[in-house]
Order: structure tokens, then C-alpha cells, then sequence
């Protein structure tokens, strides 16, 4: 039973760490149109090719965060989650 | 290797300017409620860096992509985001398995490129204001 337990809480922070990661799509796709619209922006106005570089830049790093953030919830859930919520069921079963 | 933008140059200078404005907090901190020890200094110095070469890499990848067309472009992006999530995952997981660096300051000091770019945002907006 006790097996049983732990292997739940194993899959479940498995589960939880992967949910997590879809977050990690949302900077690829915010990223690919920022990138499209800045190709589209330069084709027009070449001369502009500077400013419009550095807003790209910034609006990546920021549609980036939300995949940072995902991914150290994964990598919490993967490593540091699973031995806390098994000592956790360890000390309530005594 | 291509040339490097200079606007690329400027923004990543920016960044690492931030980066170390606020790891030099950070360890003030640190040393304010007495938890100061050299693997948070080893932890920020760590996150610090991968974060100002992910950012530089970010941009690298950005500036290849715009020279190419859509689908090069869109390709180039794709293998860009995906190589940097590799390193910063990689980066986690040393920060969790080597005991001279903490995870914390590691994490933290990750985030510091992105809390730079939204002071400047926040100051190129407020400067749109003021103008205004």
C-alpha cells in the first residue's frame, strides 16, 4: 500500500512537472509572431531596423519569463517536491 | 559567425549592467539576515551568467532569424528557444545536484534579466509620459 502511495505521488509531481512545461509553448509561439512582425516591420522600414530590434529583444525576454517560471516549477516538482511529499506521507502514517 | 548587432551589444551591456546591480542586492541581503555563504555567491554568479548568455543568445538567435526567410526564420527561432530552455534546465539541475552552489540565489538571479527589462519598459514608459 505504502508503494502504492509513493508511486501516485511520484506520477503525480511526473504529471504536475509536464503540465507545467505547456507553458513553455506560449514563449515559442509569442516569440515566432514577435519575430514575424518585426521581419514584416523591417521590410517596410528599413531605417527603423535599430528600434525595432531592441523592442523585439525586450518583448522576447519578457514572453520568456513565463517559461522560466515553468520550467523551474518543473524542475521543482521533478527533483525537490517528490522527497518532501514522501516524508510528508512517512510522518503521517508514523 | 555572423557580426554581432550593436544593438544587440548595447541591450545585452543593459542587462549585464542590471544583472550585477541586482546580484549586488541580493548578496546584501543575504548578508543583512545572516545566510550569507559562498554558495550563494557561487549560485547568483552562476544564474547571473547563464541568464545575461541567455539573453545574448536569445538575441543572436533573433538577429540570425531575421535574416532568413519565414519558414529559415521560424526554424531558427524554434531551435534557439529550444537549445536555451536545455541550457537553463541544465543549469537548474547542476544548481540542485552540486552542493557549492544553492538553488535559490541560482533561480533568483535567472529572473534578473527579465526584472531588468521590465525597469526599462517601466522608465521608457514613464519618460513617454513625461514628455507627453
Amino acid at each position: 500500500m505504502l508503494e502504492l502511495a509513493i508511486g501516485i505521488i511520484l506520477g503525480g509531481c511526473a504529471l504536475g512537472a509536464g503540465c507545467a512545461m505547456i507553458a513553455g509553448i506560449g514563449p515559442g509561439i509569442g516569440e515566432g509572431t514577435a519575430v514575424a512582425a518585426a521581419c514584416e516591420a523591417i521590410g517596410r522600414q528599413p531605417e527603423c531596423k535599430g528600434s525595432v530590434t531592441t523592442t523585439m529583444l525586450m518583448g522576447c525576454a519578457v514572453a520568456e519569463t513565463t517559461g522560466l517560471y515553468a520550467l523551474v516549477i518543473a524542475i521543482l516538482l521533478i527533483f525537490v517536491a517528490p522527497g518532501r511529499f514522501v516524508n510528508i506521507l512517512l510522518e503521517a502514517i508514523g | 559567425m555572423s557580426k554581432i548587432d550593436p544593438t544587440i551589444k548595447k541591450e545585452t551591456g543593459y542587462i549585464a549592467i542590471t544583472v550585477l546591480i541586482l546580484s549586488a542586492l541580493m548578496e546584501a541581503v543575504y548578508l543583512i539576515i545572516g545566510r550569507w555563504e559562498l554558495g550563494v555567491l557561487l549560485g547568483n554568479l552562476l544564474g547571473g551568467g547563464v541568464g545575461i548568455l541567455n539573453f545574448f543568445l536569445m538575441g543572436m538567435g533573433l538577429q540570425s532569424a531575421l535574416n532568413k526567410d519565414e519558414k529559415g526564420a521560424k526554424a531558427t527561432v524554434s531551435f534557439s528557444h529550444t537549445m536555451r530552455f536545455m541550457l537553463l534546465a541544465g543549469v537548474l539541475v547542476l544548481a540542485y545536484f552540486v552542493d557549492i552552489f544553492k538553488l535559490l540565489p541560482t533561480v533568483l538571479a535567472l529572473f534578473f534579466p527579465s526584472i531588468g527589462v521590465y525597469i526599462k519598459t517601466f522608465l521608457i514608459k514613464n519618460k513617454g509620459k513625461d514628455a507627453t
